[in-house]
């Protein structure tokens, strides 16, 4: 678990795959609210909060390259995906402050939508670009069971899990960034879970795909053992650049 | 007694077992222990019968293993 202080090294946030980091971000907000209603009536000397039961969050990037790059740039990333419909797509998003290491704290959200897309052209800078998030659903904050690394062939995690501490029973959530891939004609990535960190077995799986930049969130039901670590099996030869959370609930 | 796996599962060889019992798990292998390490596998819907003991009990518990009637194996001549 990660303890201590952290900077803006410690930084990290995709959304459907995009690195936003590498687009120079000069600020990352992300804010979860729940809203209270006040019940203070008469008689009460203080006054009386009640969460209504319902959190929203809010995530805000500001300061970054206006990037035009296919594939990588923050241009791409947003310019077309402002929603113009009630059955807009929904993004897949992951951020963290406190480093992209195993075991670290991550938050992901079940339903994102870009829906601010803002460009600053200003006389002697570069243009920026700014972007508000909007959420949809739950937010899901959980620990880094696959840091984002480049792989070129086959790997598991094994021998450095997740360690829970005990088993859960409340399910999960899966998510899964891939920054980069060329050369494999398939991977696919897998979470697995242990009770006594000999034999794993696998809870979730993410769909086939090689086709960078992408993402994907995976909900599971029921028991979740003490120990999580991730698999990911290629094909062919190539290189892949992946991240994997996961947040039990 | 047949073991039916109802997930992807892997699992240290025989060999390799007493080398990751006597380290307390995968995790805490060294790295030279870690080269040697052989590991087994079986996909979902596979046979699974040589998962370690210690194992087969949190696995069976959690529904993610089957216990198959001895009649799924192949029967030898003369077998009724």
């Amino acid at each position: 678990m990660a303890v201590g202080k952290f900077g803006p090294a410690s930084a990290f946030f995709f959304v459907d795959g995009f690195n936003l980091i590498s687009q120079k971000l000069k600020s990352l907000r992300e804010k979860a609210t729940s809203p209270v209603e006040d019940l203070t009536g008469l008689g009460d000397s203080s006054q009386v909060n009640v969460p209504v039961g319902v959190v929203s969050s809010e995530v805000t990037q500001e300061g970054a390259y206006f990037d035009t790059t296919a594939t990588t740039g923050g241009h791409v990333a947003f310019a077309g995906n402002i929603p113009t419909s009630s059955q807009a797509s929904q993004r897949v998003m992951c951020l963290g402050m406190s480093g992209n290491t195993t075991g670290y704290p991550f938050v992901g959200f079940k339903g994102t939508y870009s829906n601010e897309y803002e460009v600053l052209s200003e006389s002697g800078s570069l243009t920026k670009a700014n972007v508000t998030f909007a959420m949809t659903g739950s937010r899901d904050a959980g620990k880094i069971v696959q840091p984002l690394a480049a792989k070129t062939s086959s790997w598991n995690t094994e021998s450095t899990p997740v360690d829970n501490t005990s088993s859960t029973s409340g399910g999960g959530v899966g998510y899964l960034q891939c920054t980069a891939a060329s050369g494999f004609s398939a991977f696919t990535g897998q979470l697995k879970e242990s009770s006594d960190d000999v034999t794993y077995a696998t809870f979730i799986n993410f769909s086939n795909n090689v086709s960078a930049p992408f993402a994907e969130r995976s909900e599971m039901s029921g028991t979740v053992q003490r120990y999580v670590a991730f698999t990911g099996t290629v094909t062919g030869s190539g290189s892949i650049t992946v991240f994997c959370g996961f947040s039990r609930s | 007694m047949r073991f039916k796996a109802l997930r992807n599962l892997t699992w240290p060889s025989p060999d390799s077992m007493t080398m990751v019992k006597r380290a307390g798990g995968i995790s805490k292998l060294s790295d030279e222990q870690r080269q040697k390490l052989v590991m087994k596998s079986c996909k979902a819907g596979g046979f699974c019968d040589g998962v370690p003991e210690s194992s087969m009990k949190w696995l069976l518990k959690q529904g993610l293993v089957e216990k198959v009637d001895h009649l799924d194996r192949k029967k030898k001549v003369g077998e009724e």
